[in-house]
C-alpha cells in the first residue's frame, strides 16, 4: 500500500524529491510507527490538528482517519446524543456545506463516525472535505 | 526491588507473598536477560496475560522484538511504575518528575522515542505507550501541515490522485 503510492507519488511534481527512499531508511524517521502509534498520538491532538495531519503525508492521512481517533475526540454521551439525530441529515449533501464552529463540531463528529460506521469509505471523504474549512477559518 | 529493615520489610515481603514475588526474566532479541520483579513485568498487558494464564515463567519471556538498550529503557519504567505503589502527594510528585524526565531524555533521541513507543505498544504497558505518543502529539499540536513535516522530517508524499480527491470534495462542499 505504501509501496504502490511512494510510486503513483513519481506524478506529484509540485513538491515531490527524489532522495525521499533515503529518508525512509533513516531510524530516527516517524514512518517507522506503526499506524496504531501514530494514530494513538494524534488521538491526544484536537480535531484540527488531526485534519491538519490528514494533509501531512499518506502515512499521517491513514492515522489521522481512523476510527480510534476520531471516537477520542466524541464527547462521552455520544451514543444519547446519535439516538437524537435524524437520520436524513446524513444523506443530504448540504450538510457537507456546514460551516464548523466550535459548538457543532461535536455533532458533526457525531455524524462522522456514524458515516464510517455506515459505510468505512465513507470516514475518508468526509474527513478530507468539509473538514478542511476548520482551517481556513 | 524490595529491600528494606524490620518490620516494614516483612509487611513487604507478605505482601509480595499475595501479589506473586516471582522474579521474572525477559530476554531481549540480542539474547541478553533481565531479572524483573513480577510487579514490573505486569505493567506490560501482554507479559501479565501470559502469567496469569500460567505460562512458562520460570522460563522467562523471549522479546524478538525488542533490543537489549529499548528493553533496559522499558524496565526502567516498568520498575518505577510497577515495584512502587505511589500514595503520598510527595510520592505521586516525584512519579511525575520521573515520568517528565524520563520522555525530556526520549525527546531528544527521536529514533530512541520511536523504539520506546514500538516497544510499549507491543508489550501493551498502557502508560508508557501514552508517555511517548503524548510527546509526538505534543509536536504535533498547532502546527500546520507544512510544519509538521519539517518536524518530524517527512517527505510531502501524497499523491496526484490524492489531491484531486480533495479538490472535488471540496467543490462539492
Amino acid at each position: 500500500m505504501k509501496q504502490s503510492r511512494r510510486e503513483e507519488g513519481d506524478d506529484d511534481v509540485s513538491v515531490g524529491k527524489k532522495e525521499e527512499e533515503a529518508g525512509y531508511c533513516s531510524s530516527s524517521s516517524i514512518s517507522r510507527l506503526p499506524e496504531a502509534c501514530l494514530a494513538h498520538a494524534i488521538s491526544f491532538t484536537t480535531p484540527t490538528d488531526a485534519c491538519r495531519c490528514s494533509a501531512v503525508s499518506a502515512d499521517f492521512q491513514a492515522a489521522a482517519s481512523s476510527n480510534a481517533v476520531w471516537e477520542r475526540f466524541l464527547p462521552p454521551d455520544y451514543h444519547s446524543i446519535l439516538a437524537r439525530a435524524d437520520d436524513p441529515c446524513l444523506e443530504s449533501k448540504n450538510d457537507l456545506n456546514i460551516k464548523i464552529t466550535a459548538q457543532r463540531r461535536p455533532f458533526y463528529l457525531i455524524l462522522l463516525l456514524k458515516a464510517a460506521q455506515q459505510n468505512k469509505d465513507a470516514l475518508g471523504i468526509f474527513l478530507l472535505s468539509p473538514l478542511f474549512a476548520i482551517d481556513e477559518e | 526491588m524490595a529491600s528494606g529493615s524490620g518490620a516494614a520489610a516483612a509487611a513487604a515481603d507478605a505482601e509480595e507473598k499475595e501479589s506473586g514475588s516471582r522474579m521474572i526474566t525477559l530476554t531481549s532479541n540480542e539474547g541478553k536477560a533481565f531479572v524483573v520483579t513480577e510487579a514490573s513485568a505486569r505493567q506490560s498487558a501482554t507479559i501479565r496475560s501470559m502469567v496469569d494464564d500460567g505460562g512458562c515463567v520460570d522460563k522467562g519471556f523471549p522479546l524478538p522484538n525488542v533490543d537489549s538498550k529499548t528493553l533496559a529503557r522499558v524496565i526502567q519504567y516498568s520498575d518505577e511504575h510497577g515495584n512502587k505503589e505511589p500514595h503520598t502527594v510527595d510520592e505521586r510528585a516525584a512519579l511525575a518528575k520521573f515520568d517528565r524526565d524520563f520522555i525530556a531524555e526520549l525527546d531528544a533521541d527521536k529514533a530512541f522515542l520511536y523504539d520506546v513507543t514500538m516497544a510499549a505498544n507491543y508489550l501493551h504497558i498502557q502508560g508508557l505507550l501514552a508517555l511517548t505518543t503524548q510527546c509526538v502529539a505534543d509536536t504535533i499540536k498547532g502546527k500546520t501541515p507544512e510544519e509538521i513535516r519539517t518536524a518530524f522530517g517527512i517527505e510531502y508524499d501524497l499523491t496526484a490522485q490524492d489531491e484531486k480527491e480533495i479538490k472535488e470534495e471540496d467543490t462539492h462542499a
